[in-house]
């Protein structure tokens, strides 16, 4: 996907490897959680003593970011936040990048063909999904959802951003059927799944990671608030929006326990960003 | 765009990140301390929850009761130290066989409505609460007023038992005499209501509810507010001293405690174990500050009706698994364990008594009785669902849910947990075979045992809406006894019989005692005439204000920020 163009501006670009950097340090801590932790993330140490002035167990060699307040390990807990958060995040981007790349590119092909009418349909569903503030509706989904799974969210998040992403892949598609290698395939006879898929996909798949750089820190941000407004995965469920939820109470005596997922939040949605940002800068010609 | 982290920023993040940064309490706003109490101001409070109701027959639950004690008078009521004592009747007499009560109503009593008080509202207003289609929590409280039976089953017009034999005189007959008569009606359920409330149930008259309490409803936004103001025409001459009482509804304790120390409430309750333990230890804030009593028991219900609760060693399993030390840990200054159903505030603990245990070799051996062995060892066998346990959002019945599910998966039982508001909380765990398990609390109506089983284990309190006995208990023998209770007057003999029941409660596990409960209260300085009441919680009917005090801390209102960076951190007081 990247050429070696495009590469080396990747690689000249400091904030992308920061990105990159932030990213697969975390991929890394997600993935190795259990070797991490020698405590399970939703089981409370009872050994771990408070002070008398009600500050909880702070970190020790035990408990290297201390406990919280029933008891349980913040390491361990914030290392399976990031499985999933990071998790939630990238399967819901993933489902929302080719529910949104498939509406796009159908809708942009037949746009101005005799079949335009699938373009309108799907273009005005796209209009009505873009007029509801993303992180409202998915508030009042998750709450109207009552008992709430992984799958739960990953399908709330997953089909209700799209919406943009269809519109962009549209714009693309609507240039690449233009191109003469495309008009000869079609004059040969290619069917439209066949064009679509060999044809107008790779052209579009740029963009269409830079959007999902871009949408895997929104995702973040949407399941940590929905997570903090428990509207999210049930309690004893170990997320980074629940930990920074349940940390605000001890703000005064333990700030610890809200900070340490407030910054991996920030630095999930920074990495990503930077590196979305670093993606769009490397697969722009103009920026050479 | 480079981005470079300052220094400060990450010195700030740094000390931030250390245990025991900042979290003292800024000082106390000032008072001038005058000698008189004067009238004026509002005052402000806040609680995490919203109310469910505001209509004296239907409200009945702890955050409604706050509120209620203000709109609402009752016939009797508690003293400041507890004692009962005339309210709205001037007195009462008792006939010699103990099943006549004629009371003597106070002349002149304003409704909020600007209508005298007679003995017809006071009828109506019982008759209302008792009617059937009246969704009232806990009528079998009142099943001894004669015509109880026809009446609240559709079949009587009105309550015979109930005579207004004048305009100012009432007299209530009972089927048998009721030692707990009286303190039953100093409940909001028996206040009487203003004419408007009509005599049948409406769910319109929450939102307008009218009563002889010392300050009427100006406003009620659910979810965001409840403001009350003085009612003028209060029979109490120079009562109330406060313009106003405003609650905050939906406020995090963590907030709270901020917009105390802003000075934009002016009584606190609702504070995190950590800053309580805080305050607690703050010379600055000494004697501005008092634990309330604990008339309370919290726990874990059992429905019943549905599987695999119908089966009382599922239930003896439950029981013994649940560590209450464990529980109690978490919050140390609030929480004591508790194995009995009755707080030791009203039955003082005796070596010998009947009591819940932690063992969970028993908790094994009941769970294989129930027929789910379960191997701690391999982590095969138990119960093969997960069981929906039923607690409030953001309230230590979910820390306690998140401890309890931890301890009964060690027995093979998997709770999956459903956080949810208050008053969904009260709709659900009301409805029969609905809810499995989940968090149980009761707090004393009156200051006595029976409070703590009738309404919640009696089969008499089983309804199809808004039981409150959530377990759905239904045994015969703890009826008997607690009947056979309600008529002795012999003090030995009660007490024998509450034995009973709490021994049956271990046998039949039903509902599980874990601890009791009791808040650290806060006040600001220029809150005058405040004490916790040893009954009633949060009665803030007597407190006054110093308007021009508070006039000036609202020009300069304090965060502990602004506070600590002024000042500096410093270690509590």
């Amino acid at each position: 996907m990247l050429d070696p163009r495009s590469l080396r501006r990747f690689r000249k670009n400091r904030g992308a490897l920061v990105g990159l950097g932030i990213v697969v340090a975390l991929g890394l801590y997600a993935l190795l959680a259990p070797a991490l932790s020698a405590f399970p993330p939703e089981l409370s140490d009872f050994t771990a003593p408070r002070t008398p002035s009600g500050t909880l167990s702070g970190p020790s060699a035990r408990h290297w970011l201390g406990v919280d307040h029933l008891y349980r390990d913040v390491w361990s807990r914030l290392a399976h936040g990031a499985r999933i958060s990071l998790g939630v995040a990238l399967l819901a981007t993933t489902l929302s990048s080719v529910v949104g790349a498939s509406v796009g590119m159908l809708a942009g092909w037949f746009e101005s063909t005799r079949a335009r009418l699938v373009d309108t349909l799907l273009m005005r569903l796209v209009d009505i999904g873009l007029s509801f503030p993303y992180l409202l509706l998915v508030m009042a989904i998750g709450a109207a959802l009552g008992d709430v799974t992984l799958s739960t969210i990953l399908l709330v998040l997953g089909l209700t951003s799209w919406f943009g992403t269809a519109r962009l892949i549209r714009s693309k598609t609507i240039q690449v059927r233009g191109l003469d290698y495309v008009l000869a395939s079609r004059a040969l006879g290619q069917s439209t799944f066949r064009l679509l898929l060999k044809h107008v996909l790779p052209n579009v798949a740029g963009p269409l990671i830079v959007v999902a750089s871009a949408s895997v820190a929104q995702m973040i941000i949407a399941e940590s608030v929905l997570s903090y407004l428990q509207v999210g995965l049930p309690p004893p469920t170990a997320t980074w929006g629940r930990m920074l939820q349940e940390g605000q109470s001890y703000l005064g005596v333990s700030p610890r326990l809200a900070v340490a997922p407030g910054v991996c939040i920030f630095l999930a949605v920074l990495g990503f960003n930077l590196l979305g940002e670093g993606l769009r800068d490397a697969l722009d010609p103009r920026e050479d | 765009m480079r981005w470079i982290p300052g220094k400060t920023s990450w010195l700030v993040a740094l000390s931030c990140a250390l245990p025991g940064c900042g979290g003292a309490p800024a000082p106390p706003l000032p008072a001038a301390g005058s000698p008189t109490p004067r009238q004026g101001g509002t005052l402000h409070a806040a609680t995490f929850s919203d109310v469910r109701s505001l209509d004296a027959a239907t409200a009945f639950d702890t955050v409604s009761s706050v509120i209620e004690s203000l709109l609402y008078d009752t016939l009797v009521s508690y003293d400041a130290e507890g004692r009962l004592t005339p309210q709205l009747a001037e007195r009462w007499a008792l006939s010699d066989d103990g099943r006549r009560y004629t009371f003597s109503l106070r002349r002149g009593v304003l409704m909020h409505d600007g209508r005298e008080l007679t003995a017809d509202d006071v009828k109506r207003s019982m008759e209302r609460a008792l009617h059937p289609d009246t969704p009232c929590p806990v009528p079998s409280y009142y099943d001894k007023i004669e015509g109880y039976a026809a009446y609240h089953a559709g079949r009587a017009p009105t309550l015979s038992g109930v005579r207004v034999s004048g305009r100012y005189e009432l007299q209530i007959s009972l089927s048998s005499p009721d030692s707990t008569f009286l303190l039953l009606l100093a409940l909001p359920i028996m206040a009487p209501l203003c004419e408007s409330a009509g005599r049948t149930w409406r769910a319109s008259f929450n939102l307008e509810a009218c009563g002889a309490g010392p300050f009427k409803l100006e406003a009620y936004e659910a979810g965001l507010r409840v403001r009350v103001v003085r009612h003028h025409g209060y029979w109490k001459k120079g009562e109330p001293k406060l313009d106003a009482v405003e609650w905050q509804l939906g406020v995090q304790p963590f907030t709270q405690r901020f917009k105390f120390e802003r000075g934009e409430l002016d009584y606190l309750r609702e504070l995190t174990e950590a800053d309580s333990q805080q305050y607690r230890s703050s010379a600055a804030w000494a004697g501005q500050g008092a634990w309330e009593s604990s008339l309370v028991t919290l726990g874990v219900f059992m429905n019943t009706q549905l599987p695999p609760f119908d089966d009382v060693h599922f239930r003896r399993a439950v029981a013994f698994a649940i560590d209450r030390e464990q529980v109690s840990s978490v919050r140390p200054g609030n929480t004591t364990p508790r194995a009995r159903m009755v707080p030791a505030s009203i039955t003082p603990d005796r070596p010998g008594q009947a009591h819940h245990r932690y063992d969970p070799a028993r908790a094994l051996e009941e769970l294989a009785l129930a027929g789910y062995p379960y191997d701690p060892a391999t982590g095969r066998g138990g119960y093969p669902e997960a069981i929906e346990y039923l607690a409030i959002i953001d309230s230590f019945s979910q820390q306690s849910a998140e401890l309890i599910q931890q301890q009964l998966a060690r027995v093979g039982v998997r709770l999956r947990l459903s956080v949810v508001g208050f008053p969904t909380f009260l709709a659900k765990s009301g409805r029969p075979r609905t809810v499995k398990m989940g968090f149980a609390g009761w707090h004393a109506d009156y200051p006595d045992p029976s409070t703590f089983f009738e309404p919640i284990l009696s089969s008499r309190s089983i309804q199809e809406e808004d039981s409150q006995n959530a377990s759905f208990f239904a045994n015969a023998e703890l009826d008997a006894l607690l009947d056979e209770a309600r008529i002795s007057t012999d003090e030995a003999r009660r007490a024998q019989l509450f034995e009973r029941a709490e021994q049956l409660v271990v046998e039949q596990a039903p509902w599980v005692p874990v601890h009791d409960y009791r808040a650290f209260e806060l006040w600001q300085p220029y809150l005058r005439g405040y004490r916790p009441h040893p009954l009633l919680p949060q009665y803030v009917r007597g407190a006054w204000l110093d308007r021009a005090e508070r006039a000036a801390s609202r020009r300069a209102p304090r965060t502990t920020l602004a506070w600590a960076l002024g000042r500096g951190w410093s270690a509590p007081r």
